[in-house]
């Protein structure tokens, strides 16, 4: 226990939060804007999957980690688009279409790997490039502080500045204020002139961009290869702190850190030899208290009013 | 006229899609000969034909890619077709264990002389198929089964011998390192990879008495970010070397290892020549890997086979004395690990060999047993 305590306390531990959180702070925050424009992209994982994969392949064909970058972000924001063409334009049921972009990634991913690979499992036998760490000049001399914050991926520092934009985004653009009308309610938005078709594409290919990032960080980043649903469910619990976040950047932002710790905390008990089965469930449990938390607070402020 | 398009659109995809799993006809096609046990097939159970008549057909219940025993049965098929000339047919059917039985039951109607078969995943349609057809050969390359039908084969590769072997060759870089504590990295905490470390364990205990073990679970075979992350805990809280039982998820603790400048003992294939081009630097951190010769197994077994020496309704273990599993014996090996220390490697493979040294059997052991076992190392 004491060496427990020692781990979730040490500098390597903190660090590793902020790494483990990167991806879902990426995919919640699409989650959040594609949401509040009334058009749930449920499709995180996949977009995020196909992203992984082209970044690895196009970073590794130019052998450059922009170009990978660069690829993935128009991978997901051009499957995002798909999806888009399809349930605005065609009416077909979203939820429906992001199911069917999960699978397809799933499944097209792997038959892509074995073509440029010959490897139905990971692309190690390419070597592909990744994106570089950024030391912060003066905080990185900073004890302590200086450990944790400084040294992480370019893409780990992304991903917050994409919570101040999301944030940033619906609270005071136009633009933003058109997202939340359409989700909050069609008609009124249509009656004052706002497309909606227009803006819940624009919602959508941006939590493309945003899956775009969370899924070059995951083969570019993170490791350097693409494997196999290499996901692992990150864009379902991303879905998940997007509920509990109650669709605001803030709030989501906060649940994915939630659920970053609760993910480091588990690996971390893992190696000191806690029941492994029990340890597996604290991220979910933790998602239950929270959810509880929440709610309690709610209703007793809702009887005081 | 649309409707009557679409439907047979709708027909032929569905027929399509009901033919995905199915293994292909052998090439003679399904003649009368080939039904039930085989025309070929003496009274004894020999195969009086030419070896390239001898129809196999490998059947995955998983997926290809995994660089462990699934990639190593399709090795087997490219074995088999180079040594004798026959042409397996294989059917890779993925992670859908409802799909196993059907597959099955396409490959017994097309009266193949023997099925072979890898890992337990498919173990309910195995007994399921083996009973329905009672004449038709089954073996399974690398699986254990309690009770095993009258027409089932099973090799067992001796996972523990390879691992004990592993745990003294971290224990060795660790005493060379002046440490006193090793790592261990399962996929889950499953009795099949609990065999690997039990006999990691031990091995480890033979060179240090009181050395340390740590270890844990990634929980997944496929999350490799999770895996980096579990070896990245463990290097950093100062542990030198890692054995990685973990499928994919384990390329995550080698990653950790080049990061972190420290070692790791790869698995099932020689992972370092794997990934000499490709990933030098991670080649670099792998001291050896305890591997498991499943191609060459196979190429024995089916030849066994032929002759009718199988003894089908057992299993029987394969070990180092059999040449079946080992150690990767390659240039990371030589220039990672001191002369001296490969010679007491090789002095207690040849212990084991001659069963001076019997390594802990742990089929069959209890969740409490095994946990005792991997809490008194810990350290």
């Amino acid at each position: 226990m004491k060496g427990f305590i020692n781990l979730i306390f040490s500098t390597d531990f903190v660090y590793s939060i902020f790494r483990v959180m990167t991806p879902l702070l990426f995919a919640s925050m699409g989650a959040v804007i594609s949401d509040v424009a009334g058009a749930p992209n449920i499709a995180l994982e996949g977009l995020m999957l196909m992203a992984a994969f082209s970044g690895m392949y196009f970073g590794y064909l130019a052998q450059s980690a922009a170009v990978g970058l660069l690829m993935a972000l128009l991978t997901a924001v051009l499957f995002a688009g798909v999806l888009a063409f399809f349930t605005l334009y065609y009416k077909t049921n979203i939820i429906l279409g992001g199911i069917a972009l999960n699978s397809l990634a799933s499944g097209g991913t792997v038959f892509l790997l074995y073509l440029v690979a010959n490897d139905k499992g990971t692309s190690v036998s390419l070597a592909s490039k990744t994106l570089p760490n950024i030391n912060i000049p003066v905080i990185e001399n900073i004890p302590v502080l200086g450990s944790i914050i400084s040294g992480h991926n370019v893409l780990t520092y992304v991903s917050v500045l994409a919570v101040a934009f999301t944030y940033y985004l619906l609270k005071s653009t136009s633009l933003g204020a058109h997202i939340k009308a359409v989700g909050e309610k069609k008609e009124a938005a249509e009656s004052v002139g706002i497309s909606t078709v227009r803006t819940q594409a624009i919602a959508l290919l941006l939590s493309g961009v945003m899956c775009g990032f969370g899924g070059a960080f995951m083969s570019m980043g993170y490791v350097s290869w693409f494997s196999r649903d290499m996901l692992s469910s990150r864009g379902w619990i991303a879905l998940a702190a997007e509920a509990m976040g109650r669709q605001t950047a803030l709030g989501s932002a906060a649940a994915s850190m939630l659920f970053g710790v609760a993910d480091a905390v588990s690996n971390a008990a893992a190696t000191q030899g806690l029941p492994s089965d029990l340890v597996k469930t604290i991220p979910y449990v933790a998602t239950l208290v929270g959810l509880t938390v929440f709610s309690v607070r709610l209703y007793r402020r809702q009887k005081e009013v | 006229m649309k409707k009557k398009i679409l439907l047979w659109v709708t027909c032929i995809v569905l027929g399509m899609a009901a033919t995905a799993c199915a293994a292909p006809e052998p090439e003679e096609g399904a003649g009368t000969e080939n039904t039930g046990d085989g025309a070929g097939e003496g009274a004894s159970g020999k195969f009086e034909g030419d070896a390239k008549d001898y129809k196999v057909a490998l059947l995955i219940p998983g997926s290809l890619g995994d660089k462990s025993f699934f990639d190593a049965s399709y090795e087997a098929v490219g074995l088999l077709e180079k040594e004798y000339g026959m042409k397996v047919d294989y059917v890779e059917c993925g992670s859908d264990a409802s799909k196993y039985y059907p597959a099955y039951l396409d490959l017994c109607q097309s009266g193949y002389d023997l099925i072979l078969t890898v890992s337990s995943n498919g173990d309910d349609a195995l007994a399921q198929i083996a009973e329905e057809y009672p004449d038709q050969k089954f073996i399974n390359l690398d699986g254990e089964m309690d009770e095993i039908p009258a027409n089932v084969y099973m090799i067992a590769p001796k996972n523990n011998e390879m691992s004990y072997l592993a745990g003294a060759v971290a224990a060795l870089k660790a005493q060379e390192l002046g440490e006193q504590a090793i790592g261990f990295v399962g996929g889950m905490d499953i009795p099949g990879i609990n065999e690997f470390l039990v006999g990691y364990i031990q091995g480890a205990q033979q060179i240090l008495p009181d050395i340390k073990v740590q270890s844990s679970y990634v929980g997944s075979f496929t999350d490799t970010a999770k895996g980096k992350e579990n070896g990245l805990l463990m290097y950093n809280s100062g542990i030198s070397v890692i054995f990685t039982a973990a499928g994919q998820s384990g390329i995550g603790v080698l990653d950790a290892a080049v990061q972190s400048g420290k070692f790791a003992i790869g698995v099932d294939s020689d992972q370092a020549m794997a990934l000499k081009d490709s990933q030098p630097e991670m080649a670099n951190v792998i001291i050896t890997s305890a591997i498991k010769n499943i191609p060459e197994n196979a190429l024995l077994i089916v030849k066994k086979a032929m002759d009718g020496e199988v003894k089908y309704g057992t299993k029987e273990y394969y070990g180092l004395k059999e040449g079946s599993v080992g150690l990767a014996d390659n240039e990371f090996y030589q220039s990672l690990m001191t002369e001296d220390a490969r010679k007491a490697v090789d002095e207690l493979k040849e212990k084991v060999i001659s069963g001076e040294i019997e390594v802990m059997e742990t089929m069959g052991l209890s969740t409490e047993e095994l946990a005792e076992i991997r809490d008194s190392v810990r350290p």
